[in-house]
């Protein structure tokens, strides 16, 4: 049951982080965002260079200022739409940076874990097989002599 | 435009531009700041090999293959990335846009708990 609650919390996160991350790489509410913006934005969040939740949103703070340089003006009023509800988003609605930072490294947290359960390499996976294998032949030969 | 207004809108683009300058060396001091605890070769090599990965993850979503994402490859490199580990759960990749189930699964979840989604 617990686990149901916290698959359904992990879930609210994550689409509160979805909606979030879309709204800040997309204030002039276009159907798509630049690829190198993106990239750009998810090194800085992954760097594990910048040591603090401020240090980082700062960091993506001035990216952000330097990417919609040309075609922003931080005077104008932004228009957030939700991608999901597509209903109208006020710009306080919008999370600060510190706090997409810090959902991000909530939901970043346990990553390698995840990886290694979820993700396989090659390597292991041939091993898994050798070994399944193994044990098939063990458990024949076993069976051949104990019967034989 | 008069030239009073054009005078100021230059000087509005100039101090955004010097400002950009400032923000720009302010990175490269945080960055260089930075380095000397990256200092040691494999966190270098795991450094480039995060940002590859990112860049690969990100340009493989890019079906297009024209430098632009949508809400739905935005949602797909978050799961490639494992950052989302629910959300897109046992979920193919959608490869049409007018197949936006991902997104339509989405709202039908958000308006369910609606009520008491921002507790």
């Amino acid at each position: 049951m617990s686990n149901i609650k916290e698959q359904d919390k992990r879930r609210k996160q994550e689409i509160d982080f979805y909606e979030q991350i879309w709204l800040i790489l997309n204030p002039e509410n276009k159907d798509y965002i630049k690829t190198d913006i993106f990239i750009e934005f998810l090194k800085i969040l992954f760097s594990p260079i910048a040591s603090s939740i401020k240090e980082i949103s700062l960091v993506l703070k001035q990216f952000l200022q330097a990417a919609f340089f040309l075609t922003l003006n931080p005077e104008d009023l932004k228009n957030y739409v939700s991608p999901i509800t597509n209903n109208q988003i006020s710009e306080e609605e919008v999370w600060p940076l510190e706090k997409l930072v810090k959902e991000f490294l909530i939901l970043k947290k346990n990553i390698l874990a995840y990886q290694d359960t979820h993700n396989y390499s090659k390597k292991m996976k041939e091993d898994i097989d050798k070994i399944n294998v193994n044990n098939l032949l063990k458990y024949n030969l076993e069976r051949y002599f104990f019967y034989a | 435009m008069d030239a009073k207004r054009r005078k100021e809108k230059m000087k509005e683009i100039e101090d955004n531009v010097s400002n950009i300058i400032k923000n720009k060396r302010m990175m490269a001091i945080l960055l260089n700041s930075s380095k000397t605890k990256i200092s040691n070769n494999s966190h270098k090599i795991s450094l480039i090999k995060l940002e590859k990965d990112i860049e690969d993850t990100v340009n493989s979503n890019d079906k297009e293959k024209n430098k632009r994402l949508s809400f739905l490859d935005i949602g797909h490199c978050l799961n490639d990335l494992k950052i989302f580990r629910e959300l897109f759960q046992n979920q193919p990749h959608i490869d049409t846009e007018k197949s936006n189930k991902g997104v339509k699964k989405l709202i039908t979840y958000k308006k369910e708990h609606s009520s008491n989604y921002y507790i």
